[in-house]
């Protein structure tokens, strides 16, 4: 009957009111977790909220953050040859590379991205054949102004910051 | 580079204020008061264009709650909210509803453009598509991401509080309007 | 009567022999007059900024949120920022607006409620006013705010703000009949319309007497105040905001106020009409009062966080075909049990029977007559078939 419903999904409310304030991870009165949390399994009980600016989720391995460069352990500098591959493969045109320098000594000169536009989809750095770039770690970004561009000293800086290491192979070999 | 050059510099309004009165006391604590209420009761529009709003509403719900920085009722009258989140894309023909609501709201008012699609028009370069929310109206803080994190979200309003709490009483435009306020 | 009990009392008593003795008698009440006015503003809007924090928790907790945390200590103070921040915005009055109501409606909104607070008695002799029709003096004024919501969705200008005017009108007019029904069941057997009679009259809380006319005078008043599962006239999916849609600002706070001081109201009538007013041993008669209001006000802060928004045709089926006929039989039954069987105990127990009987009796006819239906939605409706 639809009385008994009503009065069941007030029943199903009361016990999660009560059920917040006794269990889960962050019982009361204790109100925030330490150090990065990890993941709750589905089937935990109470309170789950992650309270975002105090607590943070450990991001999986695999999670497509911005764009970075990887340094070379030896010359300190992005491995990037310039070779414009994912330039080619990135479906907005969000990248443009200039390079100098021929052969073997090719580099990039300027390498920008705009991250205003880019849409994660990771096809540049499934395209680049020298372990150049690298999807990071890093969601946190906004600005004022509508201008996102990220130019090579700063993506190095963030790959830095996301502390990814050369894997010696591109991820589209692995798969 | 520092932290501060990576996540761009917050633009502040110029201050109206004379030099010698901004340091005055009374209107410091003045401003900090009402610059913290704002903060703290910053109510969202309810508005959500594509699939960002998505993500916007998994922000409003258990696992991130936005609630817990006083924003916990969406209104759906422009009249009664202080926070346009602009999520998604942004057709040409939902272009005149978004200005009209945009132009409803009550000053003081601020907007987030969510998503490439909002930033930049994003993955649709199309004839359709308005390219960037700033091509209609004054967007405070731009946040990247197909779509961003709930967390992103919730440090975009981070961000928009420190620009909240950075501005002062005195330049607040609608003080000076002409007319009946 | 314990001297805690008494001492609001006490403390005015004090206060009429120090003024009596530089003032005439009718300054004297002059003053109490005014002081009690104080007092009871301040006890209409003292918890407006105590429900704002709370029916933002308790809907947070009930679905495993936090709610407002960052505003001081467990976000207590979020009512202030919200104030501030509504008082600092800008005022905007629509083109089409009609502007002298525009700017007038807003204050009629609270004075029902308000003048509701004055034949509530909060406490043993705590009443503002005992004036012998008290209980319907609250009925009739509890129905004016419908005139503050008319004024204020004509004088808008908006016709979605005018649909949700309907909407509350027509759901006024059919809840007002049966909790008419429900008062008077409770006016019959405590034998007057004043307030505190009907307070004393309780030595069982009405609430065990006749549980039919408690949830019905409870659900009425819900739909009276515009409260969840009744709010129509909130409707976002169809029709915006409802009737505050075109005001903003300080103004908007004024509906705001009003609609946190009509919960409160709800629970102060409910208590006083049936769970026994300030009586209870122990404590104090207005902490009584206090406790049973707040635990109310819980209870309508919980339905909102449970239930569904009704439709506006549920809305008046449930009104029309189930309540009114309801507490018409149990008016006459309840009257007919205490004609026969006095007001003492067991007149009590005798009516809590034929309450309940009643109840089983039509669930069980209505159960009966759906399941021989072949109307999908009366077997939704009864019987929770999709
Ligand atoms: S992730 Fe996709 S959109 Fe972004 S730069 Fe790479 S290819 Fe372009
Ligand atoms: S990042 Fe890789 S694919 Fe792109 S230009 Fe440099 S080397 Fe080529
Ligand atoms: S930015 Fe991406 S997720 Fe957001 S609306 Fe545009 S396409 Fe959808």
């Amino acid at each position: 009957m639809l009385g008994r419903g009503m009065l069941k999904g007030l029943w199903v409310t009361l016990q999660h009111t009560i059920s917040s304030f006794t269990s889960g991870p962050r019982r009361f009165p204790k109100r925030y977790l330490d150090g990065p949390v990890p993941r709750p399994e589905p089937s935990t009980q109470g309170m789950l909220t992650l309270q975002y600016p105090f607590e943070k989720y450990e991001m999986w391995p695999r999670f497509r953050g911005v764009l970075v460069h990887l340094r070379d352990p030896e010359t300190g500098q992005s491995r990037c040859t310039a070779c414009m591959a994912c330039v080619r493969a990135c479906p907005h045109g969000v990248l443009t590379v200039t390079g100098e320098g021929k052969g073997r000594e090719r580099r990039a000169k300027t390498y920008t991205y705009e991250l205003g536009r880019c849409i994660f989809c990771r096809l540049c750095v499934e395209s680049c054949r020298f372990d150049a770039i690298e999807m990071g770690q890093e969601y946190e970004f906004v600005s004022t102004t509508q201008d996102q561009t990220l130019n090579l000293e700063e993506m190095l800086a963030l790959g830095d910051r996301s502390g990814i290491k050369h894997t010696g192979e591109a991820w589209g070999q692995v798969e | 580079m520092s932290e501060r050059e990576i996540h761009h510099t917050l633009t502040v309004p110029e201050t109206l204020v004379p030099e010698d009165l901004q340091r005055n006391a009374l209107l410091t604590s003045v401003d900090s008061v009402y610059n913290w209420a704002r903060r703290r009761s910053m109510w969202p529009l309810t508005f959500g264009l594509a699939c960002c709003a998505l993500e916007m509403i998994a922000a409003g719900a258990a696992r991130y709650d936005y609630g817990r920085l006083g924003m916990d009722i969406p209104f759906s009258s422009p009249r009664q909210s202080d926070l346009l989140i602009i999520s998604g894309t942004i057709t040409h023909k939902m272009a005149p509803q978004l200005i009209r609501l945009w132009n409803q709201m009550p000053e003081p008012k601020y907007s987030i453009a969510m998503g490439a699609c909002t930033v930049s028009g994003g993955t649709f370069d199309s004839y359709a598509v308005v390219q960037g929310a700033a091509e209609l109206i004054p967007v405070d803080i731009y946040l990247p991401g197909c779509p961003p994190r709930p967390e992103a979200l919730i440090y975009a309003f981070t961000k928009l509080h420190e620009m909240v709490g950075q501005q002062s009483v005195k330049t607040v435009s609608w003080y000076r309007k002409e007319g009946e306020a | 009567m314990g001297f805690l009990d008494a001492l609001p009392l006490t403390v005015m008593d004090w206060l009429r022999g120090l003024l009596g003795q530089g003032l005439p008698a009718w300054g004297v009440e002059l003053v109490v007059g005014l002081i009690k006015v104080v007092l009871i503003l301040v006890v209409a809007i003292l918890p407006v900024i105590v429900l704002t924090w709370l029916e933002r928790k308790v809907l947070a907790r009930g679905q495993d949120r936090f709610g407002p945390n960052l505003a001081g200590p467990y976000g207590l103070v979020v009512a202030f920022a919200d104030a501030i921040k509504i008082l600092t915005k800008e005022d905007i009055i629509p083109q089409a607006a009609d502007r002298q109501v525009f700017r007038f409606a807003p204050a009629l909104v609270l004075i029902p409620t308000l003048l509701v607070f004055t034949v509530v008695p909060m406490g043993r002799g705590m009443i503002a006013a005992d004036l012998n029709v008290g209980i319907l003096f609250a009925v009739a004024i509890g129905s004016l705010a419908v005139i503050a919501i008319i004024a204020a969705t004509w004088s808008s200008g908006n016709k979605y703000s005018l649909l949700s005017m309907f909407r509350s009108v027509a759901q006024l007019v059919s809840y007002e009949l049966p909790m008419a029904f429900s008062v008077l069941t409770v006016v019959l057997v405590s034998g007057g319309l004043s307030t505190v009679r009907i307070v004393e009259a309780q030595v069982i809380p009405f609430a065990l007497v006749m549980p039919i006319a408690a949830v019905t005078y409870f659900l009425a008043s819900l739909a009276e105040a515009n409260r969840s599962p009744f709010d129509l006239l909130l409707g976002e999916s169809e029709i915006v905001a409802g009737h505050n849609l075109e005001y903003s600002g300080m103004r908007f706070a004024m509906f705001y106020i009003g609609e946190y001081a009509h919960i409160f109201v709800i629970g102060a009538l409910t208590t006083t009409l049936f769970l026994g007013g300030y009586q209870g041993p122990i404590l104090p008669g207005y902490m009584w009062f206090l406790i049973k209001t707040m635990a109310v006000v819980y209870v309508v802060l919980w339905i909102r966080c449970t239930w569904p928004r009704m439709r506006i045709d549920q809305l008046l089926d449930f009104s029309w075909k189930l309540l009114v006929p309801l507490n018409l039989a149990n008016l006459m039954l309840v009257a007919l049990v205490f004609k026969l069987a006095g007001t003492g105990l067991l007149g009590s127990l005798l009516s809590l029977v034929v309450n309940v009987g009643l109840l089983v009796a039509v669930g069980t006819f209505l159960v009966r007559r759906a399941r021989s239906s072949t109307s999908r939605r009366t077997r939704a409706l009864v019987l929770g078939e999709v």
